[in-house]
């Protein structure tokens, strides 16, 4: 987006209403990073929501010398990872609740063996794998967005494809 | 069994590794059956997660930007609505100098018997301090401050009072909002 830094700009100085042409603009690349995080349709758009939000509530901490998409997915990276919290603390409140049956929007969902691999990753493996094997941000991005050295972020996807590559292994094994 | 150099193999698949490093790398794996099989499953790794690329994502349905600037200009009316206990106090106070001032140019002492003197009591006890309070209805004039003068225990007991309650409300009115926000 050419005209960015001019839009966020008049949104600081009180032109609240061009705050929506940042959101058509990244509004898909958030929900997509949201939905791949979560794997759940409802989540996705609801941590979209809160993103954006925070993004304008939080607009005037923005330093413009990073992009704002990877600002705005940092936002959507830790809004996802407290969803997740959220919705584990909501689980183990609510004994009644009835088990967590998957979601219709799920079957929507790419049925590569991957990505349910994926999603058994642990978290930082998860985050690491997404944003650098299917969102492909480079590594300086993926450290900015997570708040972590260049350095940990090759290591940790070091280790998540390995981790992969075992469940892989393990699933050959038990199905020849 | 294992291999140092089949480490190596995600940089070799990512291109990272210089000519030279690729080129010992290829010849290594020629003869190394770990590594073999290390680039084996990893290439896998590799191109099943290439496909995720371009794996159709559902979208979303509609657009995002009604339903987000719609949250957000409530934010902005919250916010507004949203009266700091400081700011409400001073808010108050103002309103008790323009009442203080009012009253003293039209003379307390015709005003008072009138009922209006109620009004003035009542808006005159919403400021924040009792000594603010004082010199304040002090400044507005000879007979106002001769008023005030008799009744500072009735000024200072009702002020105390209702700053309390104004203090509090003022909280209540914060947290609702808080949570609000938050439920947004």
């Amino acid at each position: 987006m050419d005209n960015e830094e001019s839009i966020i700009s008049e949104v600081l100085s009180g032109k609240k209403e061009q705050f929506a042409m940042l959101i058509k603009e990244y509004q898909n690349g958030a929900y997509h990073l949201a939905y791949k995080l979560t794997g759940n349709k409802e989540e996705a758009r609801d941590i979209t929501q809160e993103a954006f939000i925070k993004a304008y509530l939080y607009l005037k901490s923005y330093n413009p010398s990073f992009k704002f998409q990877s600002w705005l997915y940092k936002i959507v990276v830790n809004i996802a990872r407290n969803f997740n919290i959220r919705q584990k603390k909501i689980a183990a409140l609510s004994d009644n609740a009835p088990a967590a049956q998957p979601c219709t929007e799920e079957i929507n969902l790419p049925q590569n063996n991957i990505y349910q691999l994926i999603q058994k990753l642990p978290k930082a493996y998860k985050e690491i794998i997404i944003l650098r094997c299917v969102q492909d941000f480079s590594y300086n991005e993926i450290s900015e967005m997570l708040n972590i050295p260049t350095a940990v972020v090759k290591i940790r996807l070091f280790r998540a494809r390995n981790h992969l590559k075992e469940i892989l292994k393990q699933q050959d094994r038990e199905q020849p | 069994m294992k291999c140092r150099n089949a480490s190596k193999i995600q940089d070799y698949l990512e291109k990272n590794l210089s000519e030279k490093d690729a080129a010992f790398l290829d010849a290594h794996i020629e003869m190394c059956a770990v590594c073999q099989d290390e680039l084996r499953v990893m290439t896998r790794v590799f191109t099943e997660l290439h496909t995720l690329k371009d794996s159709a994502f559902a979208s979303p349905e509609h657009d995002f930007s009604h339903d987000i600037m719609r949250s957000i200009k409530s934010i902005q009316i919250q916010s507004v609505r949203q009266l700091s206990p400081a700011s409400f106090m001073i808010a108050l106070l103002l309103l008790d100098v323009f009442c203080v001032l009012l009253v003293g140019v039209e003379n307390l002492n015709v005003l008072a018997g009138n009922g209006i003197r109620l009004l003035f009591y009542l808006l005159n006890t919403l400021q924040t301090v009792t000594n603010i309070s004082l010199a304040v209805t002090a400044a507005a004039g000879a007979a106002v401050k001769n008023h005030v003068e008799k009744n500072t225990t009735f000024y200072i007991v009702v002020e105390m009072g209702l700053f309390v309650l104004c203090f509090f409300l003022a909280l209540i009115k914060r947290e609702k909002t808080t949570s609000l926000v938050k439920e947004t």
